[in-house]
């Protein structure tokens, strides 16, 4: 086991004097872990952090061994194509291509071949292989956060990273979502990191980190 | 995937928009080089037809319409000037050279000039077929009569009595007793001369020394009901002696007649048939023999009853004055259409992409290189401008060959929309700057949105 993912001293600021202090945590490769704790507490902004969308204001976040605060934006966002997967908690989808595109698309950004059949099998995992030609517009949003999954790990990520996937399911599709999350970052062999204030979640990942709202 | 479908993919999910883009741009490039070719071929046109012209002298009357209708072959003349003028024109110490023109009938609307061979140097025409015409039958027929009135060498055909203008065929009486045969076929110039049909001096008179002639003895062909006037005009004058007050009045009377209907098939038939009796012309051109000449010359003609001195350069200047600001005003309507255009599709990009922003956050949130976004926009702007461009281009061509075509006075100057120039090359550049512009710009501002506060919140 190696390291993955670390933070230490991590300290964010924001408009209006409020700093966010982070704890520091490390996270091994293949490990998952919760992020959990109440809303602006601080969970978007690690997994920003972490996903390497924003920097650090004090304090260090590595990822894959390499200090992220030294690298210029273009290379994070190179370091983000090749180990990253991120599922948001708005689906960003791209609307002017299909289902099959927009998983090609992942492919092509992170300087991959575009694999059609790798992309086919994922979906066909996923039990969406028949929207492979639809718009993301004429998806439900079960079957757009399904195809939100695919193109997270159509890259094979070393780590996943979820905002609030299952915030707005039921029991039923919260289960299913969290399986097939579990189920494709053990294909790829990568961590999952999610970020959550649901409790349901905890049954299925035994660690986690709590944050606590800033005062 | 690549740069390439992903452009495809957001021109054709926004395919209306991108189309009317195209199409706005369009609007504007066409008309700038609608306006460019149409001011080129005017200069170029006006240039070369007068180009070895100092002086047309005609009867009394605008200098300007002496122009257009001695030198391109427009516009009705002002009348006609005796002999004894010509005369003393072409002896003048300060002439050079001169050509004449004889007018007064046409063949399937195309003009018959009778003229000297010199007229065909001086257009700098060389022959096609044939040889140049010799006595009173024998005339020399430009390319575009050649192919038009479906003439070849050796054919006959008659005048029919009228100047044309370019507007079609003039309805007049034929002289079906005095055939022309087509002697000689011009090779094609690209200038007035193709639409026009040249033979001598004397076969024109000749036809209408026949006319007169049977007018004279008020013969029964010429009881016509809409010449009733004009035969009073020559019962009063036409057997008198043709001195100059008598000429005087008489080209008077002819250009109040003009005035009131100008350009009609009547006023030509007059025009066209009032003189030749007496072997009069209806213009001369003429070359100085010294830049003194402009001085003192033009003074001298004008002096003389019924003669009126033209400078091709002066009043082609004058015209161009006239029709400059006409063609300013349109050229800057041409400009504001094509800013509209550009500012269109800067707009509209701008607008595109910045509804884009998400699209481009998500892509770099995928790890896209700035090269990529940016390729991809300028790829996408760079389509529907240079579409734009090509399209304008076409149309601006089209519009031009159509103008060329459906007015009498672009047939007669052999304007079309076949050329290119080279500033339309400095068009489309201009235009693919805009298009990099309005692509660059959205691209940037998409760079400097941090991708966190983008997608991280709904
Ligand atoms: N761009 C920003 N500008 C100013 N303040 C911000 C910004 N982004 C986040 N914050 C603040 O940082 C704190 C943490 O925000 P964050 O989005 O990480 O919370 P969260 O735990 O994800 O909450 P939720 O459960 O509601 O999604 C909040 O107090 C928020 O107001
Ligand atoms: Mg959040």
């Amino acid at each position: 086991m190696s390291e993955l993912l670390g933070f230490s001293g991590v300290r964010q600021r924001f408009s209006g004097n409020q700093t966010l202090t982070l704890p520091d945590w490390t996270l091994q490769r293949g490990e998952h872990c919760l992020i959990m704790g109440p809303s602006g507490s601080g969970k978007t902004t690690m997994l920003s952090l972490a996903g390497g969308l924003l920097t650090a204001d004090a304090g260090h976040v590595s990822l894959d061994r390499q200090p992220l605060h030294e690298l210029g934006e273009a290379q994070r966002d190179r370091l983000r194509a090749r180990c990253v997967g991120l599922i948001f908690q708005t689906l960003h989808l791209v609307s002017a291509l299909n289902v099959g595109r927009n998983l090609a698309l992942a492919q092509y950004l992170a300087g991959q071949t575009v694999d059609w059949d790798r992309i086919r099998t994922l979906l066909t995992e996923l039990a969406v292989d028949h929207l492979i030609q639809r718009k993301p517009d004429t998806l439900s949003q079960g079957q757009a956060q399904r195809v939100a999954i695919a193109r997270a790990t159509v890259t094979s990520p070393q780590l996943v990273l979820a905002d609030e996937p299952t915030a707005a399911l039921d029991d039923r599709n919260c289960e299913r979502t969290i399986e097939l999350l579990l189920s494709q970052a053990q294909a790829c062999g990568a961590s999952l990191v999610i970020a959550t204030h649901d409790q349901r979640l905890k049954s299925y990942i035994k660690t986690t980190i709590q944050l606590d709202v800033p005062t | 995937m690549s740069i390439w479908s992903l452009t495809w993919a957001y021109l054709r999910a926004n395919a209306l928009g991108s189309a009317l883009h195209i199409l706005l741009l369009a609007l504007g490039v066409a008309t700038i080089t609608t306006l460019l070719l149409l001011d080129h071929q005017l200069d170029d046109r006006v240039r070369a037809e007068t180009r070895g012209i100092d002086m047309v002298v005609g009867a009394k009357g605008s200098p300007l319409q002496i122009i257009l209708s001695g030198v391109f072959h427009l516009d009705t003349p002002t009348g006609n000037i005796p002999l004894e003028d010509v005369r003393w024109l072409q002896e003048h110490p300060l002439v050079a050279q001169t050509i004449p023109l004889a007018l007064g009938d046409s063949y399937r609307g195309f003009r018959i000039v009778g003229t000297e061979h010199a007229l065909v140097d001086h257009y700098g025409a060389e022959l096609a077929e044939g040889e140049l015409w010799n006595g009173v039958h024998d005339v020399v027929i430009g390319a575009t009569v050649a192919r038009d009135a479906e003439l070849e060498l050796g054919d006959t055909f008659y005048g029919v009595h009228g100047i044309a203008t370019g507007d079609g065929p003039v309805q007049g009486e034929v002289h079906d007793d005095h055939p022309y045969r087509v002697a000689g076929i011009l090779a094609p110039r690209g200038r007035v001369i193709d639409r026009l049909v040249l033979g001598s001096v004397e076969s024109v008179w000749h036809v209408h020394d026949h006319t007169s002639e049977a007018e004279g003895t008020e013969a029964i062909d010429r009881q016509s009901d809409d010449d009733h006037a004009h035969r009073h005009e020559h019962d009063d004058h036409g057997h008198n002696d043709h001195g100059h007050e008598d000429g005087h009045d008489r080209r008077h009377a002819h250009e109040h007649d003009h005035g009131h209907e100008a350009g009609t098939d009547g006023d030509e038939y007059h025009a066209g048939h009032e003189h030749h009796e007496d072997g009069e012309i209806t213009a001369l051109l003429l070359q100085y023999r010294s830049p003194l000449a402009a001085v003192t010359l033009p003074r001298l003609v004008n002096a003389r009853d019924g003669l009126q001195a033209a400078s091709p350069a002066q009043e082609i200047t004058r015209l161009m004055g006239l029709l400059g600001v006409g063609l300013d005003a349109l050229r800057l309507f041409g400009w504001i259409l094509l800013a509209a255009g550009g500012l269109g599709l800067f707009v509209g990009l701008y607008n595109a992409l910045r509804q884009r922003r998400y699209d481009l956050m998500i892509m770099r949130s995928l790890g896209a290189r700035r090269r990529v976004l940016v390729g991809q926009v300028l790829l996408e702007s760079l389509t529907i401008s240079i579409l734009g461009a090509l399209l304008g281009l076409l149309l601006g061509h089209l519009a031009m060959d159509v103008l060329g075509a459906a007015f009498s006075q672009g047939r007669q100057l052999a304007m079309d929309g076949r050329l290119f120039l080279w500033q339309e090359l400095q068009l489309f550049a201009g235009v693919l700057i805009i298009g990099i512009l309005a692509a660059l710009i959205p691209a940037w501002q998409a760079y400097r949105t941090p991708i966190a506060t983008a997608l991280t919140k709904p």
